[in-house]
């Protein structure tokens, strides 16, 4: 199984992840891809009590270049989760079958970057990112909840 | 279709419809109704029917509750007396409720009744007071 659900979320795993996406993904646990929670123990302690029932496995980028091929060739399904989607353009490029589609979820407006969807808010660089997964054939859309409607990444214009 | 209904002593069942939409926009399927500390609590048993009867296009009902052997349980087994289409189910939290919403229409009343009542239970976690053992995500298998 490929990953069955791959999302950007710049709070990496909390409540709508544990409760609602992976509840409708059912997997055998969450890869969290993230340099900086990976190195650090009181993070990576926070979000492996995340979830309920549910293995949370964390690894740097170039740790999950591994890792994350290994989950990706497994029979069972897990989830992918990154709090930038530049995190997906180096797994993609260093050859992880990322799956076919992904999800924007709540990314925070910080300095640099545009609000381009309710909840998501991208700089020029993850916009980049995502044009290259986009031009990849990959499906993106915007979708906070699974019971809103997602908004495809094609159809919202993104001034340059 | 199953009707979720939340009740409470006071305003719980209030603050866990409002907490729960975070997770979820539509609520139609989901309904509260409060014991106030002013209320007659004879009197309960009437406005639990009729919220009961306000549900629309609703055969079954799950009634969350807070406390085993409140009057809010009570009375909703005074009514499940003469109505084989209820379940009761104590010590709601906002894990219970939300799994109620998202999972009903996946089970029959009493497989939902008892999927809720596991995922509270499993949502209580203890975490501090004991020493953290870090697991070996390098060498996990998948």
């Amino acid at each position: 199984m490929a990953f069955v659900f791959t999302r950007v979320d710049d709070r990496a795993i909390h409540g709508q992840t544990v409760t609602l996406w992976s509840k409708i993904y059912q997997n055998s646990g969450i890869l969290l891809i993230d340099d900086e929670i990976s190195n650090d123990p009181m993070m990576r302690r926070i979000y492996k009590n995340a979830a309920v029932g549910v293995n949370v496995y964390i690894y740097t980028v170039e740790e999950a270049l591994q890792k994350a091929k290994q989950a990706a060739a497994s029979e069972k399904s897990y989830l992918l989760i990154a709090r930038t989607p530049l995190v997906f353009e180096q797994l993609y490029k260093g050859g992880v079958d990322i799956g076919k589609k992904l999800t924007l979820g709540p990314v925070s407006q910080s300095e640099g970057r545009k609000l381009l969807a309710q909840f998501t808010s991208l700089s020029k660089d993850e916009i980049a990112a995502c044009n290259f997964l986009s031009e990849q054939g990959l499906e993106i859309v915007f979708q906070n909840i699974p019971t809103t409607p997602a908004v495809d990444w094609k159809s919202i214009r993104i001034e340059p | 279709m199953i009707g979720i209904l939340i009740i409470s002593h006071g305003p719980l069942a209030e603050g866990i419809l409002e907490s729960s939409r975070f997770f979820y926009d539509d609520h139609r399927c989901i309904r509260t109704q409060v014991l106030a500390k002013e209320d007659d609590p004879s009197a309960f048993f009437q406005t639990l029917k009729h919220a009961c009867e306000a549900f629309e296009d609703v055969e079954d009902i799950l009634i969350l509750t807070d406390i085993p052997g409140g009057t809010p349980a009570n009375t909703a087994q005074m009514l499940m007396q003469d109505n084989p289409h209820i379940r009761l189910l104590s010590g709601v939290n906002l894990m219970m409720a939300l799994d109620a919403v998202l999972s009903r229409e996946m089970y029959d009343l009493d497989a939902l009744a008892q999927h809720c009542r596991q995922s509270a239970i499993d949502s209580i976690q203890l975490i501090g007071g004991q020493e953290y053992a870090e697991t070996d995500d390098v060498n996990a298998e998948f």
